[in-house]
């Protein structure tokens, strides 16, 4: 809970839901108080009345936020803008709310995350620049299952890191972890190959192994993050899924 | 009992509190009953008789609203507005003369609303119509406007259909030092090619 009243903190808006007649209850993540959830008065327009903050309060671009008082629901004092990204378009837009509800779905409010921050910052950078989109998505994702404390343990059992030979299989279980799968034997979790892993552990892969390691670690993450985010399905993956055959997410 | 059941009532009007809807109540009891009564027929009737148009979803009296009656209009446009207040807004100063659509809402992946909610299967079925040449989207320029447009934009393609968007930029009045970083930056980038003005 807030105390005092805390300015200028880096932050990015992940939702927002109207409250009365012209306020909004703004769900933050922010750099070092973690996601928070803010009463915003004045900031939707009623007829007459412009709305405060308008076009800087937008998810997605960096902000610098102050916010305090007292008890379960602070109140927002002001919003800057601190520096400026292209808006998202398209696909990365959708991404962008992918992010946000995986966000909202797998932090606690209050808890401190300020490697996650970063990690949601230099995506939200990336997700800008021309790079492969679900690549930039995956990392997310490993990031966010560390910082939850559901880290993928990439150094393996057994026969060490030496184990961790490009081709061989692997197979990861829910709360089980990452073992060697022995030729021809049954995996009733996720089977992958080492460079998956090695790619997921150092984040990146040879362009040469895009078409194993990208389906894999997406399958990988899938199968993990399932397991903590439990039957309610996201939104926005299935609007991405909608969306196109081409797979993105 | 009755008065209170009334304030109680009242409040469920958008900027009503508890005082606010006091005086309400008094003020039409004292001095204007009549108003009360014919306002309560009103609401009454409007609840139970104003339903959605069967073509464009804004809100109508009767099956088909009357915009979407108009044979005069151009049917090759159909503009795609968020809500029936936005679409009167359109309505009264554009000179736009094609047909709408209402999506009453917009597509919020983590509110949960989804191409079904705001009627996008509907819409699917007008484009395969086949009159619809044009295809102008009039979201808001909101992070769900642009999600929801792109998404039709998408959609309107897959029909080999022209899609536009509606510009933004600077508002009327507004003051560059001001304006917000993505407003700016859009009108700038999207700036218009001055004509020559000929007499």
């Amino acid at each position: 809970m807030t105390q005092e009243r805390i300015s200028l903190e880096p932050a990015f808006l992940l939702h927002q839901l109207p409250y009365r007649e012209s306020s909004a209850l703004i769900d933050f993540f922010t750099h070092h108080h973690g996601r928070i959830r803010v009463l915003a008065k004045g900031v939707r327009s009623v007829a007459g009345r412009k709305a405060r903050y308008g076009g800087v309060l937008q998810p997605f671009q960096p902000l610098l936020l102050s916010w305090g008082g007292r008890g379960e629901l602070p109140l927002l004092y002001g919003v800057e803008v601190a520096g400026f990204l292209a808006p998202l378009v398209g696909n990365h837009l959708i991404s962008g709310f992918y992010l946000n509800e995986l966000l909202l779905r797998m932090t606690h409010r209050h808890e401190p995350h300020s490697d996650l921050f970063g990690s949601y910052h230099a995506t939200m950078v990336a997700l800008r620049q021309p790079r492969a989109l679900a690549w930039l998505l995956r990392l997310f994702e490993r990031d966010l299952l560390a910082e939850c404390g559901y880290a993928i343990d990439f150094n393996l059992p057994g026969e060490r890191s030496a184990a961790l030979q490009a081709d061989a299989l692997f197979c990861c279980r829910q709360q089980q972890g990452i073992v060697p799968l022995a030729a021809e034997s049954h995996c009733d979790g996720v089977a992958l190959q080492g460079k998956t892993l090695m790619a997921l552990a150092s984040g990146r892969y040879e362009a040469a192994d895009a078409a194993t390691v990208l389906p894999q670690a997406k399958q990988l993450l899938r199968y993990l993050l399932s397991f903590y985010l439990g039957d309610k399905p996201l939104q926005s993956r299935a609007l991405l899924q909608q969306q196109r055959p081409r797979s993105l997410t | 009992m009755i008065i209170e059941r009334l304030i109680e009532r009242l409040r469920i009007m958008p900027g009503i509190g508890p005082k606010s809807a006091q005086r309400i109540a008094y003020y039409l009891l004292d001095r204007n009953r009549h108003g009360a009564i014919q306002l309560a027929d009103a609401l009454v009737e409007a609840m139970q008789q104003i339903k959605y148009c069967d073509r464009c979803r804004t809100y109508s009296e009767v099956e088909r609203c009357a915009i979407c009656c108009d044979q005069g209009r151009d049917v090759t446009r159909l503009c795609i507005v968020e809500t029936p207040a936005d679409q009167i807004a359109l309505e009264q100063v554009t000179g736009f003369r094609g047909y709408y659509f209402v999506l009453l809402g917009r597509l919020s992946p983590l509110d949960g609303v989804g191409p079904e909610a705001i009627g996008l299967d509907r819409l699917q079925q007008r484009l395969q119509e086949g009159e619809v040449e044009e295809v102008i989207i009039a979201t808001n320029p909101t992070a769900e406007g642009e999600a929801t447009a792109h998404y039709i934009s998408e959609m309107v393609h897959q029909h080999a259909l022209k899609v536009t968007r509606i510009a933004h930029g600077i508002p009327m009045g507004g003051e560059l030092e001001f304006i917000d970083p993505t407003t700016l930056n859009h009108a700038f980038n999207r700036r218009v090619t001055v004509e020559r003005f000929n007499r």
